[in-house]
Order: structure tokens, then sequence, then C-alpha cells
């Protein structure tokens, strides 16, 4: 019996009544667990964390590097990667929630207390609490699209559109061509965006675009041979130290040698 | 009393702000009419579209939210109505930011009615998903199982006409991301290799010189250099939209950035030259 | 055809924008209340899109529609994240972001192959280039790029010399090596700069636009 199969035949799906009735005695199967686990030793609770992280890896790696069946570019793991991409989606949206849940903790707080700026504290809550509502129970309304394009979205660009005053106002006062990088460093902005917009290209505009050895000398090509002969190996370096610190930090994960606060210090906490 | 070249160097913000409003609103205002050259990277995208297979998918997958919607937005756009043009059908997917979701399918929707396309027999709309790995790898395999229903109708994605014969990415003829992000390399790492559909990158300009290097390797077929590439293929388009219009200012405000450079800098050599604070 | 805008929308947009853009001059109350309004509505929009989006296709429906009892499972999964806010308790979030992180790390394999190797083996370009090896139509001599790709690889070596760190770089080729590769580094940062710069561009003529155009009607 293959993995498939034994797996269908050990989780058979919920018909009738047992359709709420399973659910719920996982979820009372589940309290029992927790409090479980909250009896466990210090020890005990970094070595569950420490297999579980690691058995969650190990599916994602065997499935990689298992050999696949002949005719197929299947193995054994391959029929379960959809399933488990469901269910890291789904934890993934119950991480979701966390930032909602911390920020409605912090502002109730506020206006429970009516702390300085309860307000606007209050203001964020109903916020909270129009869009969830209008998202969920009346999405098929011009009430909750108009919120969301002329109001939310509206609000999200301004926010970041600020950015650009900002830029302008740092890069001119601290922009100071004081040394040799900085000045290659400058050169380097001027050629490749002048290459970039219509008033740069117009500079050199009347360089055929093709067909004639001058046409490398268009700041638009000098602006591409930039970026793809000077930048490209400059960046694909960057990468390569990335590529391999990346592999070192997810084999740290995926064995749980990561050291830290966060790795150490609570699972010792009884 | 401070010299010119000291005041050179601290001109007060407040007019600093002024001068870029004011730059913007003329720009927008008066176009100048002078045509952008069409680079190889926005070329790239463009026949990418042109030799996709119409009896395959096309799949158009967003992680932007407003607040990069100045160049994110054009460009799903461009992106999709040349889709719309070949009659390719497609389907939209969202990954990181739950907003692009229903920002890219407002674009669609909006496009639809010019070009006949119908939701569900011409194109889709996958939704948003929190993790785009896991839903990348399990999409590999099976497209349904790992996506169950679309985000309109949320019927499941086998009662949609486009859905016919589309199992997994072999059955994908062109991908393009739209992103404020670098999914690129979930896109590269985990679906590269099961397909054989050029993967073309429309990212933010802040990203876009980061990508280079795997246009040299051949890995991205095409890319749109933020608002700029969405200009370039407005012109390939024929379409005289946002971003034609928006590529003056663009123009502009990068020249005041330089002018606004050099006069610091002028000021801070001009002012060792007079014995003063530099 | 749908309508997604409306008039009452747009002027509350246009309000927050301005009342946003007032923080460039100093930080206000106006500024503060729209603040807020902005991470509700982001916060409230959030919510919204993990249940519709997720939550009910993928975990409620199959769940209390399709009989898929397991799924129940997920919900103690989840809950254990929101330990993190106890004192007591906080530890168990440890186990559902551990295996959040052990999938991750376990997809890093075929991640880090896929998008290395081919970078790798693009590396690797020949420094003799012929007429027959350029592709049709190329406006380069193969003498130019012979050059080019001398050029790159003589990059991707010195800045890969200047970011290693595992001895002391006392060699003077090899601080020479080190020291081009910073400055091929700067090529790169100013690229990155202008191009930061543009997109911040962008992102202010997009609203502006939406003042003068959809707010104002101008244009």
């Amino acid at each position: 019996m293959n993995l498939q199969k034994f797996l269908i035949s050990a989780f058979p799906a919920a018909k009738g009544s047992m359709i709420w009735i399973a659910p719920l005695l996982v979820i009372a199967c589940s309290v029992v667990l927790f409090f479980v686990l909250q009896s466990l030793p210090g020890r005990a609770r970094k070595a569950l964390i420490a297999s579980l992280t690691f058995l969650a890896g190990l599916f994602y790696a065997l499935e990689f590097f298992w050999p696949v069946r002949k005719g197929t570019d299947e193995n054994f793991l391959t029929f379960a990667v959809p399933t488990v991409g469901n269910v890291i989606n789904v934890l993934a949206a119950f991480t979701l929630g966390l930032g909602v849940f911390s920020l409605v903790r912090i502002h109730t707080g506020k206006v429970v207390k009516q702390r300085e700026g309860w307000p606007n504290s209050a203001v964020l809550l109903i916020s909270i609490v129009v869009m969830a509502v209008a998202g969920i129970r009346f999405e098929n309304t011009l009430f909750f699209r108009s919120l969301f394009r002329d109001v939310l979205n509206s609000f999200d660009a301004a926010m970041f559109a600020t950015l650009a005053f900002f830029i302008i106002s740092a890069a001119y006062r601290a922009f100071r061509i004081k040394s040799a990088e900085a000045t290659l460093l400058m050169v380097a902005a001027l050629v490749v965006m002048l290459g970039q917009i219509p008033i740069g290209q117009y500079l050199t505009h009347w360089i055929p675009e093709n067909g004639s050895f001058a046409s490398i000398f268009r700041l638009d090509s000098i602006s591409n041979w930039l970026l793809l002969t000077v930048n490209a190996p400059a960046t694909r370096a960057i990468g390569f130290g990335l590529g391999i610190g990346g592999l070192a930090i997810a084999l740290r994960l995926w064995l749980s040698l990561e050291r830290g606060a966060f790795f150490e210090a609570k699972a010792d906490e009884s | 009393m401070s010299s010119f070249a000291e005041n050179l160097q601290n001109i007060d913000r407040r007019y600093l702000y002024l001068t870029l409003l004011l730059i913007v609103v003329i720009g927008l205002l008066v176009p100048i009419p002078l045509p952008l050259a069409v680079g190889p990277q926005a070329r790239g995208v463009y026949d990418a579209i042109e030799k996709a297979d119409p009896r395959k998918l096309a799949i158009v997958s967003t992680l932007w939210s407003a607040s990069t919607q100045g160049e994110n937005r054009p460009q799903t756009r461009v992106i999709i109505e040349h889709l719309m043009r070949r009659k390719l059908k497609f389907a939209l997917i969202a990954f990181g930011d739950p907003q692009s979701t229903i920002l890219a399918y407002e674009v669609a929707d909006e496009l639809a009615p010019k070009y006949g396309y119908k939701y569900g027999r011409d194109w889709i709309n996958f939704g948003f998903r929190a993790d785009i790995a896991g839903t990348l790898k399990g999409m590999v395999r099976n497209i349904e199982e790992t996506l169950k229903q679309d985000t309109k109708e949320r019927k499941p994605l086998h009662q949609f006409p486009i859905m016919k014969g589309i199992r997994n990415f072999d059955d994908v003829g062109f991908i393009a991301e739209v992103s404020a992000s670098a999914n690129y390399v979930s896109w590269l790492g985990l679906v590269a290799g099961s397909t054989d559909a050029p993967f073309c990158y429309a990212p933010t300009s802040v990203m876009a010189p980061e990508l280079y290097t795997y246009i040299d390797s051949g890995q991205i077929a095409g890319m749109l250099f933020g608002i700029k590439g969405a200009a370039e293929y407005e012109r390939m388009l024929g379409i005289k939209g946002f971003t034609t219009r928006a590529i003056t200012p663009v123009s502009l405000t990068l020249i005041l950035l330089f002018v606004l450079i050099g006069l610091g800098n002028y000021g801070m050599f001009a002012s060792r030259r007079q014995g003063g604070k530099a | 055809m749908i309508e997604y805008s409306h008039p009452v929308g747009i002027w509350i947009g246009a309000i927050g924008t301005l009342a946003l853009f007032s923080l460039i001059l100093k930080e206000n109350w106006l500024y503060r209340l729209f603040e807020h309004m902005f991470i509700g509505l982001a916060a409230g929009y959030t919510i919204k899109a993990a249940w519709h989006e997720i939550l009910k296709p993928q975990w409620w429906i199959p769940m209390t529609r399709d009989g898929q009892w397991p799924w129940a499972f997920a919900l103690f999964g989840g809950f254990l994240f929101y330990t993190i806010f106890t004192k007591r308790y906080n530890w168990m979030s440890r186990i559902s972001i551990g295996i959040l992180l052990g999938f991750a790390a376990g997809q890093a394999f075929q991640a880090t192959a896929n998008l290395y190797i081919p970078q790798i083996r693009g590396s690797f370009k020949p420094l003799w280039v012929t007429q027959s090896m350029l592709p049709a139509g190329s406006q380069v001599t193969p003498l130019g790029q012979s050059l080019n790709n001398i050029l790159f690889l003589v990059i991707i070596i010195t800045v890969m010399t200047y970011f290693f760190f595992s001895f002391e770089q006392k060699n003077r080729v090899i601080q020479s090596t080190a020291r081009t590769g910073r400055l091929m580094l700067m090529f790169a940062f100013g690229a990155i700069f202008g191009s930061t710069v543009m997109a911040r561009m962008a992102l202010l003529i997009d609203r502006v636009w939406f003042l003068m155009h959809r707010w104002l009607g101008i244009g």
C-alpha cells in the first residue's frame, strides 16, 4: 500500500452529522494536547520544537532529493505537495491576524483607559471594524469597492508618496562628492538615469538607434550597457554571497542550530 | 553673514518641496513630446507574449499594494492589455500583499469589455495566497488541487471553461510577475525547470537593477523597468495612458535631483575655496 | 460595467491624501488622525483577505462541507501563534513558527539550486568571441563582445574578492582586486540610487495625478 492510499484510509472523509462532530472532537483533543504540552519540562519542549521543525523541512528536502519513479517525475511524497502547500497557506493566514490582534489589544487598552491620543485609537478600531465587515458581508457593494479604491488605496499611496519629498531633500543635503567611490556612484546614477528618460535620450537622439556602430554611443545604449555589463556582474557576485548565506541559514534553522533569545531562552522557562 | 556658497548648501526644505510639486504638476499638464526609446528588456516581454502559445494559459502574478501603484498598476495594465489583444487566456494570482488580488482584478475587469473578455471563459482570478513557495510547489504538481476555487465566483476551478485541459505548469505558456518585492526568487527557484513558459518580470524601479543578472543568464525573458518600462510598453502597444503622460514629470524630477545634488556640491567646493564650512 | 469609485470616496481619499502629505511640513493632529484611519482600514482589509481568500476556501469549506476533519488541527496550529501574547504559554508559539520555518528551510535546497546554477553557468562566458557565436542581428562586434565578457568576469571576481572576509586581506594583489571590486560596486549602487529616486517620484506623480484628475477634474 502506498503512502497516499494509507493516508486516505487513515483519515476518511466525515459524512452526515460526523462532519461537525469530528472537527469538534479534534478541537477537544487539541485542548487536552495544549495542557499536555504545557506540562512538558523545558528540555522536552526544545526537543519537540526541534523535531517538528526538522520533520517539516524533511518533507520538502526529501521530496526534492528522492529519486522519481520510472517514467514519471514524481516520487512517493510528490502527491502530498499541494496539500502541504495548503497547510502552509492556512497557517500563514492565521499569522496575518497576529498584527491585527496586537493592534486591537493595544488600542482597546488606550481607549478604555482614555490615554493620550485615545480618539485616534478609537478611529483606528472603528476603521478595522468598518473595513472587515464591509469586506466580508458587503463585498459586492459600491460602498466596499469605493472604500477600498478611493479611501484605503489613496491613503496607502499617499503615505509612500511622501518619501519623494524626503528623498529629494536628503539627496540634496547628504550627497557630497568627497571620494572616488562617491564620484563613481554619482556618475553611474547620472548616466544610467539619463539613458532611461526621454529628455536624457534626446541628448543623443541624432545617433541612429540601430544599424550603425555609432548606436552604442547613444545614452540609452550606454545606460543599458552599464546595467548589463557592469551592474549585473556586481549584483551577481553579491547574489552568490547571499545564496550561500541563505542556504547556511536555512540549514541552521532546519537543524535548530540557530542560537539566540528566540530559540533558546523561552523554551527553558517552565 | 553666511556666504552665497553656504546658502547654496542650505536651501530651505519647503522651497525644495514646492519646486518638486510644481515640476510634477507642470509636467503632468504640459507633457514634453519626446519619444522614449524602447529598450531590449521591455521588448523581451513584448516578444514573449507575441510568441506565447494561445492553447496554453498565461499567468499574471502580482505582489503590490496601492503604495507602489504609481509603477505597478500601469505595468499590470499593459501586460494584461497585450494578453487581451493577442486573445490569450490568462489567470491572475496574488501573493504576499492581500491588496494585490483586488487591484489586479480591477485592472483586468476594466479592460475586459474593450476586448470582449468573459470571466471564466477567457480569464480567471485565482486570488490571494499568503505563502508563495508552498503554493507554487503545489501548482507545479496540480493547479486545481492546490488552489481549489477562484476568488470571484468562488466555484471549483474545473467548473470554468478556461481551466479545461489545464492541469499544471506544463499547460502554462507565459508567466509574468508584477511585483514590489523579490518574488522572483520563488518563481525562478521553484517553478523554473517545471515549465517551458518564459518568465517575465515587472518590478518597481528600485528593484530593477538587481534583476539584470537574471536577464543576462536568460532566467528572465524580459523586464519592465518600473514606470519607464510601462511607458515603453505603452509606446509599443500604441496606447497613450498614464505613463506616457507621467514620463515627463519623471524626467523633470530626476533632472531636479541632479541639479540639486550639483548645487549642493558646488556650494561645498566654493565654500572650501573661500575657506568656509564645507 | 461595475463602478469602483464614488464621489464621496474620492473626496475622503483626496482630503486624506492632503492630510498625510502635511507630514512633510510638520507632524500634526490631522496627519495622525488619517494615519490611524489608514492603519485601521489596512488591518480590517487583512482580516477580510485572510478569511475570504484563504481560510474560507482552503480550510473552512473543506472541513465543514467536504468532511475533511483533520483540517481542525490547523485551528490548533493557528491558535498556537497567538500564545505569543501570553507570558506563560508563549513558548508554544514556537511550535507553529518552527513548522513554518522548517518548511521554508526544506524548500531552500531546490530554490537555491534552481536560482544559482544558471547564474554560475552564465558566468562562464567565452573570453574570445567569434562572429558565429554572436546572435543574429547583434549590434556588437566580436571584439566588443569579447571585451564585454572579460569585463563581466573581472567584475564578478573583484566584487567576490571584496566580500571575502575569511582571512585578512594583506596581499597587495588581493587588496587592489578588492578595491577594484568596491569601485565596481559603486556603479551598481549608483544605478540603484537613480532608480530608487525614479520609483519614489512615480509614487508622487500618481498621487498628484489623482488629486488633479480624479478629484479636481483637471487634465
